[in-house]
């Protein structure tokens, strides 16, 4: 995608150093800027400049760069080479940045704007703040794909508010320019399909506070003003974005040459920027650059720890850009606790042992994006985590504290809810019983048939319909019944005779996983035939006998006066927690059907 | 350096040395700014304490910040949280008799956002500070 920060930036170079910054780039924003005659062909290409030392030595680049635009600080050069990112033109050129790439249909258009912005920097700012509006984006797209040349004439004489007053936008209403209301607030999703929001309780909080501002948004400025103070954060807030795919792009070799006593107090910015954003304390986050770019010796000692290990800078550039998946925010909390500890003792980064754990912390963040990128919120992250912790091919991951941390997570709310309980609260649908259910059918997997699918085709009516691949077994009663076979079913109870009573997936998703569960009674020979038929299946099946196993009991109390809160199946003296407890302090361990065979730590 | 069998200071110099780290980092600060309670605003809330004394929050609306430790008062039989930003927020329940003595031994409080009251998408341990001065 081509965003205009990006091309604006080439509008900027002047120097070699300009170009390499600007380019955070792609063939595709490369070109675009050569049709806008942002930069000619014979300029060194992107994948040349990326490799030259300059790269790392950021801080005195964007000094020179200050120098040169007459500025007063480096914040000053990253806020003005920020500048447009949020401008409606910005999105429009994500938008149509493959087209203008890909034909030659707009380049007359390019031109157009490239000459424009080269004669007047203003330019751009001002067309962004007439295209700030989504419907006015979405109108000048439409008018520039049916009649580009038009457009282009426009650009050519355009003067600020003419957009809409040529009609080729609708008018910027009120409305239109308010920040919008906050997501998470009024439209949060009512079913449990919905798509996940990877809304923060940090940015969630921050959303009201917006929504009660002033409707009235005022442009930017295009430069920082004079007595902006240098600033190292704003400084790589500017610079990581493109440094970050330069990084990505380059080998290991490459990364080792540039790692330098200056390079390593540019990262220490860049973490101290990440840390911030995860919400550690800009105090703290300060004090550890100041003490990195205070203290030689230590960035010598860190820039030699780190050439041994060139992936954690990859990977801490790649994760500065990451906004982040659901199951990343899941442990985000804790990532954050691992950068309050490195802000206060910024000398563990020259500390080989703990650059690798955090390393692998990195690694196992992004595995974890990948298990939720492909398999959607929790229900299925259990699977995920479960296949994660066993693999033995990830020895990297092995004994590192993130696992330990995680497997601890989860068997402590399995070990939670396997003993007895108190609960309270104001919730109309009580919660907890959803989240052991959310894991229990997350622990189970539907087994695919011979033919290799989990479904198949049948007619209803004049249409198809996708029905679960089933095995027929004897129940208890003696009759034929089908039953989804269940990678991970729970024998929950076995009689003398032999029958069995097993949970297992009543409906199951495209891929196998289990949306909801029901008991079955089977036969001592529906069982076997059960069995039998997954083990043809070459399915493995690790049912757990938890009939020994007593209820567990819940007592609940009403919030208010604490009194307690009898449940329509329990029994009396179920309820009486207190006096059992004090018979039996060692209460024994109870199943809800969540010890998945896990071993903690 | 030779071994020093009678001086026993520098062991009680490094407990107390533990412990002030300790009162240090769990502190609300003076005049912290409130948030409202976090059973309210339509969040609703559960707390769920066992006889292992594991504890857990399960709230279904996401919360104004993240929480960097709980205290639990038994004088007050209050839960208050404290944010990274040095915010307070309560539970906005009173910690009833029978959760007192489990909840009384608990080490950390599992923070289990259940969006829609139906899907967990965010687990969280925090450390319980339990404060009890008997008035």
């Amino acid at each position: 995608m081509v965003g205009l920060s990006n091309v604006m930036d080439f509008v900027r170079a002047k120097t070699q150093g300009d170009l390499m910054l600007a380019a955070g780039s792609t063939p595709e924003k490369v070109k675009v800027a050569e049709k806008m005659g942002l930069l000619k062909p014979s300029q060194p290409l992107v994948s040349e400049i990326s490799k030259t030392k300059l790269l790392f030595d950021t801080k005195d680049y964007v000094e020179q760069v200050t120098r040169e635009n007459g500025l007063t600080s480096a914040g000053a050069v990253a806020d003005k080479m920020r500048k447009g990112t949020n401008s409606g033109v910005q999105v429009f050129m994500e938008d149509m940045g493959a087209e203008f790439a890909s034909t030659t249909k707009y380049d007359g258009f390019l031109k157009a704007i490239g000459d424009r912005a080269k004669a007047d920097p203003g330019f751009i700012d001002q067309i962004g703040q007439e295209l700030k509006d989504p419907a006015a984006q979405k109108s000048f797209e439409d008018a520039l794909r049916n009649d580009p040349t038009k457009i282009q004439k426009l650009i050519e004489t355009y003067k600020p508010g003419q957009l809409a007053s040529l009609g080729v936008i609708a008018p910027v209403t009120q409305t239109s320019a308010m920040p919008s209301t906050p997501q998470t607030v009024t439209a949060a999703p009512t079913t449990v399909s919905a798509p996940p929001t990877a809304v923060s309780p940090v940015s969630t909080a921050a959303a009201p506070t917006t929504a009660a501002q002033p409707s009235q948004a005022a442009p930017a400025p295009t430069v920082a003003p004079a007595s902006q103070a240098m600033d190292t954060k704003q400084e790589m807030s500017g610079l990581a974005a493109g440094f970050s795919e330069l990084i990505a792009s380059m080998t290991n070799e490459e990364l080792r040459e540039g790692i330098s006593p200056k390079f390593v107090e540019s990262l220490a910015g860049g973490m101290a920027l990440n840390a911030n954003k995860m919400g550690v304390s800009e105090a703290d986050t300060q004090a550890f650059v100041d003490r990195i770019s205070g203290d030689p010796k230590l960035q010598e000692a860190i820039a030699a720890n780190l050439k041994e290990n060139p992936g954690f800078i990859r990977r801490m550039a790649k994760a500065s850009q990451d906004s982040g998946t659901d199951t990343q925010d899941l442990f985000k909390d804790m990532a954050r606790s691992e950068m309050e500890k490195l802000m206060a003792n910024p000398e563990l980064l020259a500390n080989k042992g703990y650059v690798k754990k955090l390393d692998d912390g990195l690694k196992l963040r992004d595995g974890l994006g990948k298990l939720m990128d492909e398999n959607g919120p929790l229900g299925k992250l259990w699977k995920g985590l479960k296949e994660f912790l066993d693999i033995d091919g990830m020895p990297s991951f092995g004994g590192m504290d993130f696992m330990g941390m995680i497997k601890d997570l989860i068997n402590g709310i399995a070990k939670m809810f396997g003993l007895p309980q108190i609960v309270a609260g104001n919730s109309t649908t009580p919660m907890h019983p959803q989240l052991t259910s959310q894991l229990e059918r997350s622990s189970m997997l539907a087994v695919k048939g011979p033919d290799g699918k989990f479904t198949h085709d049948v007619h209803q009516g004049r249409q198809m319909v996708k029905v679960p691949n089933t095995i027929s077994v004897q129940n208890e009663n003696g009759e034929m019944i089908d039953v989804i076979p269940t990678e991970g079913a729970k024998l929950i109870a076995k009689s003398s005779t032999g029958a069995v009573t097993l949970r297992v997936a009543q409906s199951i998703n495209s891929d196998g996983t289990v949306k909801s569960v029901k008991t079955v009674n089977l036969s001592k020979e529906g069982y076997e035939s059960y069995e039998r038929q997954l083990k043809e299946r070459g399915a493995t099946i690790a049912t757990q006998d938890v009939s020994q196993r007593p209820k567990v009991e819940t007592v609940r109390l009403d919030h208010k006066t604490g009194a307690e809160i009898p449940t329509p199946d329990a029994k009396p003296n179920d309820l009486d927690l207190t006096r059992k407890l004090a018979q039996n302090p060692n209460a024994p361990m109870a199943d809800m059907g969540l010890d998945m065979g896990m071993t903690s730590g | 350096m030779a071994l020093d069998l009678e001086d026993d200071e520098d062991i009680f110099a490094a407990k107390a040395k533990k412990q002030e780290d300790q009162n240090e980092r769990f502190v609300i600060p003076e005049n912290a700014p409130v948030l409202p309670s976090i059973m309210s605003g339509g969040r609703e809330a559960e707390l769920i304490v066992n006889v292992g004394s594991e504890a857990a929050v399960l709230y279904n609306k996401p919360l104004p910040e993240s929480i960097h430790w709980a205290e639990y008062d038994i004088d007050l039989a209050l839960l208050t949280f404290v944010t990274y930003s040095g915010k307070v927020q309560g539970l906005g329940m009173t910690i009833h008799k029978p959760f007192r003595k489990y909840l009384s031994k608990a080490k950390q409080i599992m923070m289990i956002y259940m969006e829609n009251s139906v899907q967990p998408k965010m687990i969280v341990p925090v450390k319980l500070v339990v404060r009890y001065t008997g008035i």
